[in-house]
């Protein structure tokens, strides 16, 4: 599988929201580092996770790499070619799409969704597929209905903004759609219909996904692969089903654990998270994670983990994940991985 | 958008302020413009001989101290008031959008520059502003509306500034950016239809406040020159002669209250009506 969209050693800071005097003196201003030398990469044809708690850099890193937001440091690479100017974002920009999280607020409230959905044509020049009949061809291929082109945002449903603005991201006909919370603040079953359209379009389509997510259930359903996220760094990523099955980094687990289970044999250890996660104007040293971490030791906070491949297709961050994986799963031998 | 402009007339009308306010206001445009033809009289016309005569069937509001008959020259103050007040918040609200716009989108240094200008504007104290003004220019109509332009852009500008700024940050606006949108699609397309209805609520809400101004620097001299009928003008006339006829305050000051209340029952309708989100129950 080659890698259409690659995040190299990113790292992003931005002014810290500074008092007073501290304004005028630029060099003094402190900054805050909101991602930290992240890697990562979206498959041809993939559907990737990514998960961490609201304040790890989830959506930040999506901003950025649509260009919204500037990188401090790292590259950027789309089909290959590096991603630095205004004109190769313009390129992305026309080969990716974004979906943000608040599907209603990402809709002009003034205009009518017809004039909403044919607008990636018009910017981009474009002429319509379908003359005047385009934006009801479009609401069709979400399965919304072509009555709704003449309304405007707000008298929308959440789930109908949302099929409105899977339509819009596919207008130009996309390599990689970026979701953010794809499925948040929908009802379950609105939840399923907007995953099996995603999945639907992936599969005829063959569309790349990064599915930008705190809702574990999506990601083990939907995802071949999921990329954890800690305060703007990378915690763990692996194929889905080997990290769900097999975490290695404590953070992955407590995140596990966390997720509600129907059948109670099938509970697990509380390793609930303590506390909430550290601010970025005062990141922890050495691993950003030992101040809530259960296994954390005394060199944890002094030195920052290196990435270790545990397989070639799986990355963790951290100092001790092969030895408490065994300590924490002790009594669990049955859910080894299926290679 | 003809379908929009339907709603918001359908919604204007279904808000009985706002039909009392356009009724109102429509009467004082149709006064100011078919002044001529309505005026029984010339409102420069004197008549010592008639002077101070109270409500008569020959004079309906009355003469002056100059005999000439009140009623024409209240309906021809209607064209100075109306003529000077949309005029200055027609060209000030222009100069402010554009001036809100530029500082709430542009780079932050020209944000910081213009906001610099707009306090030091804000800081001169309105009255004294204009006399410095007019002492340079000379008091006439086009003076005074010059004044009334330079006073009020600031409030615009700020106005529009600071809905740009809520909106900028806004996920449809990078929405825009992410598929590649340029300034000027950002700025035409989906800034300017949210902050110019809000805009218009305020500028028909100033309306009054300049004919106000109007009537108040020409009351005191700096505004439109006598004999030019203006309401202030009258006021200042009714208020000399306070003694030998009473009536000619009031006079004055009904049409100036009248027009107060229109353009602000207008102007709150037309804010409700303007805004697509507030439909909702008109529609249905």
């Amino acid at each position: 599988m080659s890698a259409l969209y690659e995040v190299d050693n990113v790292s992003l800071d931005l002014a810290a929201p500074a008092a007073g005097l501290q304004r005028l003196l630029p060099g003094v201003a402190p900054r805050m580092t909101i991602l930290s030398n992240l890697s990562l990469s979206v498959g041809q044809g993939e559907m990737l996770g990514l998960v961490g708690e609201s304040g790890s850099g989830k959506s930040t890193l999506a901003r950025a790499m649509m260009g919204l937001v500037d990188i401090t440091s790292g590259s950027l690479r789309f089909e290959g070619q590096p991603v630095k100017t205004r004109s190769d974002f313009v390129k992305v920009r026309q080969g990716a799409a974004l979906m943000f999280q608040d599907a209603v607020a990402s809709l002009s409230p003034r205009r009518k969704v017809a004039a909403q959905v044919v607008e990636p044509f018009q910017i981009n020049g474009v002429p319509l597929p379908e003359g005047p009949s385009t934006a009801t061809a479009m609401l069709e291929r979400v399965g919304l209905s072509p009555a709704l082109a003449q309304r405007y945002p707000h008298e929308l449903s959440g789930g109908q903004a949302r099929r409105v603005s899977v339509a819009r991201a596919l207008a130009l006909n996309p390599k990689l759609v970026i979701a953010d919370e794809p499925t948040a603040g929908l009802d379950v079953s609105v939840q399923a219909e907007i995953l099996n359209l995603m999945t639907g379009l992936r599969r005829d389509l063959g569309l790349s996904f990064l599915i930008i997510t705190h809702n574990l259930a999506v990601v083990r359903h939907v995802t071949d692969r999921v990329a954890v996220l800690y305060l703007g760094r990378m915690a763990e990523w692996g194929p889905t089903r080997a990290v769900f099955s097999h975490p290695y980094h404590p953070y992955t687990k407590s995140l596990i654990a966390a997720e509600p289970q129907a059948d109670p044999r099938k509970r697990r250890a509380n390793l609930a998270l303590k506390g909430e996660i550290p601010s970025v104007l005062a990141r922890p040293p050495g691993c950003e994670f030992h101040t809530r971490c259960p296994i954390a030791r005394p060199c944890c906070a002094a030195e920052e983990p290196a990435p270790r491949m545990i397989t070639p297709d799986r990355m963790v961050r951290c100092h001790f994940a092969a030895e408490t994986e065994q300590r924490i799963s002790g009594g669990r031998h049955g859910t080894e991985l299926e290679h | 958008m003809a379908s929009r402009s339907r709603n918001v007339w359908r919604a204007l009308m279904a808000e009985p302020l706002g039909v009392m306010g356009g009724v109102i206001v429509l009467s004082f445009v149709v006064m100011a413009l078919f002044a001529p033809w309505i005026a029984p009289y010339d409102p420069l016309k004197i008549d010592v001989m008639h002077k101070f005569s109270g409500p008569s069937l020959a004079h309906w509001a009355g003469t002056d101290q100059l005999g000439r008959d009140l009623l024409s020259r209240i309906i021809y103050g209607a064209r100075t008031a109306l003529g000077v007040a949309m005029t200055a918040t027609g060209v000030a609200g222009l100069a402010g959008i554009l001036l809100g716009l530029i500082a709430g989108y542009g780079p932050r240094w020209l944000d910081s520059l213009l906001i610099l200008c707009f306090d030091s504007m804000t800081s001169l104290p309105m009255i004294m502003f204009a006399l410095a003004v007019i002492t340079v220019l000379g008091p006439s109509t086009g003076t005074l509306i010059l004044v009334i332009i330079l006073v009020s852009i600031p409030g615009y500008a700020r106005f529009i500034r600071a809905q740009t700024l809520s909106l900028v940050r806004s996920d449809f606006i990078l929405a825009e950016k992410a598929m590649n949108a340029s300034h000027w699609r950002v700025i035409l397309l989906h800034l300017l239809p949210n902050v110019v209805g809000q805009l218009l609520v305020v500028l028909s809400m100033d309306i009054p406040v300049v004919i106000m101004l109007e009537a108040g620097l020409s009351y005191l001299s700096l505004g439109v020159k006598p004999p030019t009928p203006s309401w202030g003008n009258i006021l200042y006339d009714g208020y000399v002669s306070l003694r030998q006829s009473p009536g000619m305050v009031i006079v004055a000051g009904i049409p100036l209250i009248l027009a107060t209340l229109g353009f602000t029952f207008l102007g709150e309708a037309l804010r409700d009506a303007l805004d697509p989100r507030l439909q909702l129950r008109t529609l249905t």
